[in-house]
């Protein structure tokens, strides 16, 4: 019996053990890369729709980003952050939620300025159907309708773009959510300070 | 070296296996819709079918036959994440419109097929034939495909950023080529081309002989 079990179990451990060797190897050599990529994608995100900020910081603050997720019941919220001028004053926030499209759920960046008026829109990461979800999500024009917008119920009754319906209600959803949180949460935070 | 690239011909013929063996379709139907995102999807095929191929069949008189299914499930698992670390590191924006294809290679039948009905009772030398005719059979097949559904159905060919081809202004692309239906139709017409094709080459092989 214990024969068998060394005949069969050496190979598979020697085996397994070279696997996770190789696989730590990739992930050291690959880990500081994607984190960067990543990065620069929220970074490029975060500019395109709060075109007048100089940079971001990340809120933090647990209490924060609780209440974050419960003003917004259907749409995920996943990170908030704050906009800042070159004098380090907030000038607006920058709101990240994962609204489902089509395609499962898409990431997305929704800007609010100090008066919570929204300011920009972009899909960051998105599995749409190309020709036809894309139609929405990567329409400027159609994104840009959503600049200015401050209410909430609104923002969700404006038209979407025939043929994606899914993907513009997905839109919407996100330009919702963030609307919310600037009306629950991020309004009530003493002149937007730092956390 | 004639029989080396006998087993690699027939990867891409005979034993296609998107046409013939009809094996590994879903990422094929899935992924189809750009060039692009199917070039990728190509390569990173190859990749894992040439190495885990290489690897299982280097180990074949090391692996016990009882555990070796799992086996190769560890060595094929192993270069998909692999390639998924690499993608997501190197080449962001096809890894995000492949997404979560990238990690199921793993449940590829291609993959785990060849390993079984040909790595594991080949050589190393040509397990990689094998490998690349069969992972180049993929890539032919989703590569046409995916011109084909992204030039006349979205209008455009893009490539890297760069606009290859645009057709006119007075097609209006339909729909239907960029959804699953669409992709099962035109699937069905490329089998019925390749067998057609591959009738063809046999009937040539018997006059030759």
């Amino acid at each position: 019996m214990l024969k068998l079990y060394l005949r069969l179990g050496v190979p598979t451990i020697v085996i397994c053990a070279i696997a996770a060797a190789g696989l730590a190897a990739t992930y050291a050599f690959t880990k500081d890369r994607i984190a960067a990529q990543d990065k620069a994608a929220q970074e490029k995100a975060l500019f395109a729709v709060l075109p007048d900020a100089k940079s971001f910081k990340e809120v933090t603050d647990k209490g924060t980003l609780a209440s974050a997720v419960k003003a917004s019941p259907d749409t995920p919220v996943k990170a908030l952050f704050q906009a800042l001028d070159s004098s380090g004053e907030v000038t607006g926030w920058g709101v990240v939620s994962t609204p489902r499209g089509y395609g499962g759920p898409m990431t997305m960046a929704v800007g609010v300025d100090r008066n919570g008026k929204v300011t920009g829109v972009n899909i960051v990461i998105h599995n749409e159907t190309p020709g036809l979800g894309t139609k929405a999500v990567a329409n400027k024009d159609f994104l840009g309708r959503f600049t200015g917008a401050e209410s909430a119920e609104k923002a969700v009754k404006l038209d979407g773009i025939t043929g994606a319906t899914k993907s513009s209600r997905g839109v919407k959803r996100g330009v919702e959510a963030a609307l919310l949180v600037y009306d629950k949460v991020l309004k009530g935070l003493k002149g937007g300070a730092s956390q | 070296m004639k029989e080396w690239l006998k087993v690699l011909k027939n990867g891409l013929s005979f034993e296609n296996p998107l046409t013939i063996l009809m094996i590994g379709l879903c990422s094929v139907l899935a992924v189809s819709t750009k060039l692009e995102g199917a070039l990728f999807m190509g390569l990173a095929v190859i990749f894992v079918l040439v190495l885990s191929n290489v690897l299982i069949s280097a180990l074949r008189k090391f692996t016990p036959e009882e555990v070796r299914i799992p086996i190769f499930i560890v060595v094929i698992a192993s270069f998909v994440t692999i390639v998924d670390l690499s993608m997501k590191a190197f080449v962001p924006t096809a890894y995000a419109f492949l997404g979560v294809w990238i990690p199921l290679i793993v449940v590829n039948c291609i993959v785990l097929g060849r390993a079984e009905a040909f790595a594991y009772t080949n050589t190393v030398w040509m397990s990689v034939a094998d490998g690349i005719g069969m992972g180049l059979g993929y890539t032919i097949i989703i590569s046409g495909l995916a011109a084909f559904r992204e030039l006349f159905g979205s209008g455009s060919l893009q490539f890297l950023g760069r606009t290859l081809v645009t057709m006119p202004s007075w097609y209006p692309p339909p729909n239907i080529l960029l959804l699953f239906p669409g992709a099962f139709i035109l699937f069905g017409l490329i089998i019925a081309g390749s067998k057609a094709l591959n009738r063809h080459l046999a009937a040539r092989q018997e006059v030759a002989k």
